[in-house]
């Protein structure tokens, strides 16, 4: 009786006006998980009116993935902070809304909880399943090939866990945007996401990035810095390009994955941490691990979970998908009207292998949208090392030709076709080649070799 | 239509989500919708596309349950699998206004807490 008499109180003193001018969707549960009150925002997301909803249940009414796996009611109560989860809600209207759910408990004059407040806020972020034929999206990460479906149905989960993460794939592939990704859809992602580049400094440098350093570790250490590992606290700690992570570091990672101390250089005491670690490499591992350039301890600390990030000419469809919508981004970044790609840009562009994978198309895209004069990008408007020569040699032609007779063929005939015409047009000098196809030496001479072009001779 | 259907439960009451939903119940129906018999299955995880499978598989003729996603309600439709969802209430009220025929989606049957906490607001001239 004590409650009705305090929400009278409240409603006395318009506290319902107040929770109606709130941003956010709010709900009022009772101790006994019921429905008290929803403001405005609430009933526009479930699409229960409050009168509806009283007394029903709060699972019945809110429909939170969070709520059903199991009640969070009984943890908030005994935390002083709010208690935040991720999950997703089906509203009435049989939309899947992904959420983010906050519960505090309010407590009484005795410290019980009198009621509890229960927030939803909508998630740009979450995975959003494909309609009407339309690309499954993670983010900034969209793809419809069954590559990247397989890999957007783990996300959710993957994100929702502290355990590390390995992020494997190609340069170009998107793995920074995949780590960012699933840190902006956990729990921790009100912390900081903190980003370090194994291969970018050297190791004395890299040592006290990590790590930190105390007042007079080294000359130039005139006063205590925190490393990258401590300010990511609540947080995420990104480790890109983790293969080329020295080994005397290697092992000071291993220590700090075990206990999750830090000891920064020239420091006798240790820091406590909480932060998630997500790593990534193009390497492969394996072999870094065989040759004795990795640690093959600290691999499966780090290899808790892996992700791999297919390469784009394993993604099928995903390339003219990411083709239109980087044509779409780009168009209205510079502000132009360009609508599309004329036949012969298209199949130039649909036959090229992408060595640097979806970075590679975006920054072709961005440089056709600003060389594209009109609506359409011509063959043209491509950067030099992907235009078709008009002057090209019969062999080179032919090859050409039977690329745009037949885009549907082949890949590796395309390629097969492509590397021909590069050797043609460089007098047969396999680097320059390698460089008008944007190749390394040893990508070409591997590929040469895949299609039986190679000599005897080594690259 | 199949005088069979299926409702996801949990414990007495209807199941809050179809695709969190750990349990069905399906019931025969006879010809004026009284119950012939009824069973109850339990999922090893809760799976809204194995309740599709389990609806055809048994042939039901509606499917009752709380919030149920747009992809499957438009996949059990076009399997001609009546969808009557939105519904909140204990399974036996559900089942008897069913036989009546007067369940339709959205339906919600308050439990006597509900009523009680409904009674007490208006008193309160909440």
């Amino acid at each position: 009786m004590r409650l009705w008499k305090g929400i009278h109180h409240m409603t006395a003193l318009g506290a319902d006006t107040l929770l109606d001018k709130l941003p956010f969707a709010t709900a009022v549960i009772t101790p006994g998980r019921r429905v008290l009150f929803l403001n405005r925002a609430m009933e526009a997301l479930t699409g229960f009116s409050r009168d509806e909803a009283l007394g029903l249940r709060c699972d019945c009414v809110l429909r939170c993935s969070a709520c059903l796996d199991d009640c969070p009611l009984a943890e908030a109560g005994e935390q002083d902070k709010p208690l935040s989860l991720e999950g997703d809600v089906i509203n009435r209207d049989r939309r899947r809304l992904p959420v983010r759910l906050s519960l505090s408990a309010v407590p009484d004059e005795t410290g019980a909880p009198a009621f509890y407040l229960e927030t939803l806020e909508e998630r740009p972020g979450g995975i959003r399943p494909a309609l009407e034929g339309g690309p499954m999206s993670f983010s900034r990460i969209i793809g419809r090939s069954p590559a990247m479906e397989r890999l957007f149905e783990t996300l959710p989960a993957v994100a929702q866990t502290d355990s590390s993460l390995l992020i494997t794939g190609e340069t170009g592939t998107g793995k920074d945007v995949l780590a960012e990704a699933i840190h902006q859809a956990s729990p921790r992602s009100k912390g900081p996401f903190i980003k370090v580049n194994c291969g970018a400094l050297p190791e004395s440098l890299l040592e006290s990035e990590l790590f930190g350093h105390r007042k007079g570790a080294f000359t130039g250490a005139v006063k205590d810095k925190p490393g990258r590992i401590q300010l990511a606290e609540g947080g995420t700690l990104f480790l890109t390009e983790v293969g080329d992570l020295p080994l005397p570091l290697q092992v000071k990672l291993l220590s700090f994955l075990d206990d999750r101390v830090v000891y920064p250089l020239g420091g006798t005491s240790g820091v406590v941490t909480n932060v998630r670690l997500i790593a990534a490499t193009h390497h492969d591992l394996e072999a870094a691990v065989a040759a004795g350039r990795f640690r093959q301890d600290l691999m499966f600390r780090l290899n808790v979970i892996r992700l791999h990030l297919p390469p784009l000419r394993d993604r099928g469809v995903d390339v003219r998908l990411l083709l239109d919508h980087f044509l779409n981004v780009c168009s209205a970044q510079l502000g132009k009207n360009v609508r599309g790609l004329d036949e012969r840009a298209l199949a130039t562009l649909m036959g090229h292998p992408y060595p640097g994978n979806v970075r590679e198309l975006r920054n072709i895209v961005e440089y056709a949208c600003t060389m594209c004069r009109g609506e359409q990008v011509t063959a043209s408007d491509l950067p030099a090392y992907l235009k078709p020569q008009s002057s090209a040699p019969d062999a080179a032609r032919a090859a050409e030709q039977e690329q745009h007779a037949a885009p549907q063929a082949d890949y590796a005939e395309l390629e097969r076709g492509r590397m021909l015409k590069a050797l043609l047009e460089a007098g047969g000098r396999k680097g320059k080649a390698a460089q008008a196809l944007g190749l390394s030496r040893t990508t070409f001479w591997r590929k040469l070799k895949s299609h039986g072009l190679a000599g005897e001779e080594k690259p | 239509m199949n005088p069979k259907l299926l409702i996801a439960i949990r414990d007495n009451d209807v199941a809050a989500r179809l695709d969190q939903c750990l349990e069905v119940l399906i019931v025969q129906l006879d010809g004026k919708g009284r119950p012939l018999s009824r069973k109850n299955l339990v999922l090893a995880k809760p799976s809204d596309k194995e309740i599709c499978r389990i609806a055809q598989a048994e042939g039901v003729g509606a499917v009752i349950c709380g919030a149920v996603d747009e992809e499957i309600s438009l996949y059990l439709t076009w399997k001609s699998v009546q969808v009557i969802d939105d519904v909140i209430g204990p399974v036996e009220e559900v089942l008897r206004l069913f036989a009546q025929g007067r369940l339709v989606r959205s339906t919600i049957i308050p439990d006597e807490t509900a009523k009680r906490m409904i009674q007490n607001v208006s008193n309160e001239t909440f």
